[in-house]
């Protein structure tokens, strides 16, 4: 008997404390009424699915080029919102050509009038080569988007070290349920 | 009995635990735009030859020559021809540099023994007796900056920079002659540069037995 009620004030314990665990590790309780009672699907899509650069149709890069600015959109395809938290890039062929390139990343507004582009990132896209943390402001809901705004330029100063420099980069973008990937922005 | 069925309760309280933790922890997505291409252009790649035929290298070597040159000698009128072998250029840059090398024995009357130290001093007396950029559509004269008598444009004009009175070797390292229009604007022609260099008459003894060496720059932008 009283292991029976040992085992059952354990028992409630562990359960009370497993759903402490799960409560506190969910989003505001807003997002959290958006799948209560449906089956979690955590999804995100990039369009388009054809690759956004390439020289036949931005042209080739020289020093003092301009920019060249493509808009990527990051889809939620799910049912649970999220934020933009991290970019990487993989290069391949001649790789160096990536520390003669500069860089920038916004975060379209929804509402362009009412907020500015939010800078995601700004630097040598050859820095993206390590994985660089991001700090997204725009909470994606479940069938909306993000539109991230990449621009890749070659600044004056590169010199004569890039001529006829070629590679191929796969750019990765990851997002995350908040308020995970918000951690010591809010 | 009881116990049997509070035993597994746990088990299944704690596995629930778990497997809410690890569905969180799952909870990132992420996805790649692949196969984007980034290719930098090759650049204008100039070549230069003593003849519209070519040969075209990357280097010509003894267009001015002048030996055992004296005040008031100047050098037969020597031409570069231009061609880009590269992509589109915009622009032309011509500068020079120049070092002197001082005779070896000494010459008694050379009264500066060590003019190589300060080639300027010489180059100062290297004069520009003809400069003009051409081709069949323009004639850029670089002692007044004017393109068949056009109006002066000064990216193209060698400015007194020292206020001798004179436009020497040293003014043009001073002042580059910039902008100039690139030899691909007019592809089909033949685009050189005409230029004659005179030892200027009231050069002193500091330059006896001395060599100037001189180097002429050419850049496509």
């Amino acid at each position: 008997m009283k292991i029976t009620k040992t085992l059952t004030s354990v028992f409630t314990i562990t359960l009370l404390l497993s759903l402490l665990i799960f409560t506190a590790d969910q989003p505001s309780a807003s997002a959290c009424t958006i799948f209560l009672g449906r089956k979690i699907k955590f999804d995100m899509e990039l369009s388009p699915k054809v690759p956004l650069f390439h020289p036949n149709k931005d042209g080739y890069f020289y020093p003092g080029s301009p920019k060249i600015t493509k808009n990527l959109a990051v889809c939620n395809v799910g049912n649970i919102p999220f934020k933009t938290c991290r970019i990487y890039v993989t290069f391949y062929q001649d790789k160096q050509l990536a520390e003669g390139l500069q860089t920038e990343i916004y975060e379209l507004a929804v509402l362009p009038k009412l907020m500015k582009p939010h800078l995601l990132y700004a630097g040598p896209l050859s820095n993206l080569s390590k994985g660089v943390d991001v700090d997204g402001k725009i909470l994606a809901l479940p069938r909306t988007s993000i539109t991230l705004q990449i621009s890749v330029w070659m600044p004056k100063t590169a010199g004569n070290k890039y001529q006829g420099l070629r590679m191929t980069a796969d750019i990765a973008i990851t997002v995350r349920l908040p308020p995970t990937c918000d951690r010591g922005h809010e | 009995m009881d116990k049997k069925i509070l035993a597994s309760m746990l088990i299944i309280a704690v596995a629930s635990m778990l497997i809410g933790a690890g569905t969180v922890a799952y909870f990132s997505d992420t996805e790649t735009s692949s196969g984007n291409v980034f290719q930098a252009e090759t650049g204008p790649d100039l070549k230069l030859s003593h003849s519209s035929t070519g040969p075209w290298t990357d280097g010509v070597t003894g267009t001015w020559t002048l030996d055992d040159m004296k005040p008031g000698d100047e050098t037969p009128l020597g031409q570069v021809f231009f061609k880009n072998f590269g992509s589109a250029s915009s622009t032309m840059t011509i500068t020079c540099n120049y070092t002197v090398t001082e005779e070896s024995p000494q010459t008694e009357s050379d009264t500066d023994p060590n003019t190589d130290e300060h080639p300027d001093e010489m180059a100062k007396y290297m004069v520009i007796d003809y400069i003009h950029y051409r081709n069949d559509y323009v004639d850029i004269d670089c002692l007044t900056g004017r393109d068949s008598g056009g109006p002066v444009n000064e990216d193209w004009r060698i400015t007194d920079t020292d206020t001798d009175g004179r436009i020497t070797l040293h003014d043009l390292k001073q002042d580059p002659l910039v902008n100039l229009p690139s030899p691909d604007a007019q592809p089909e022609e033949y685009t050189h540069l005409d230029m004659r260099i005179k030892f200027d008459e009231s050069a002193g003894n500091d330059f006896q037995g001395d060599i100037f060496d001189l180097i002429m720059i050419f850049t496509l932008n």
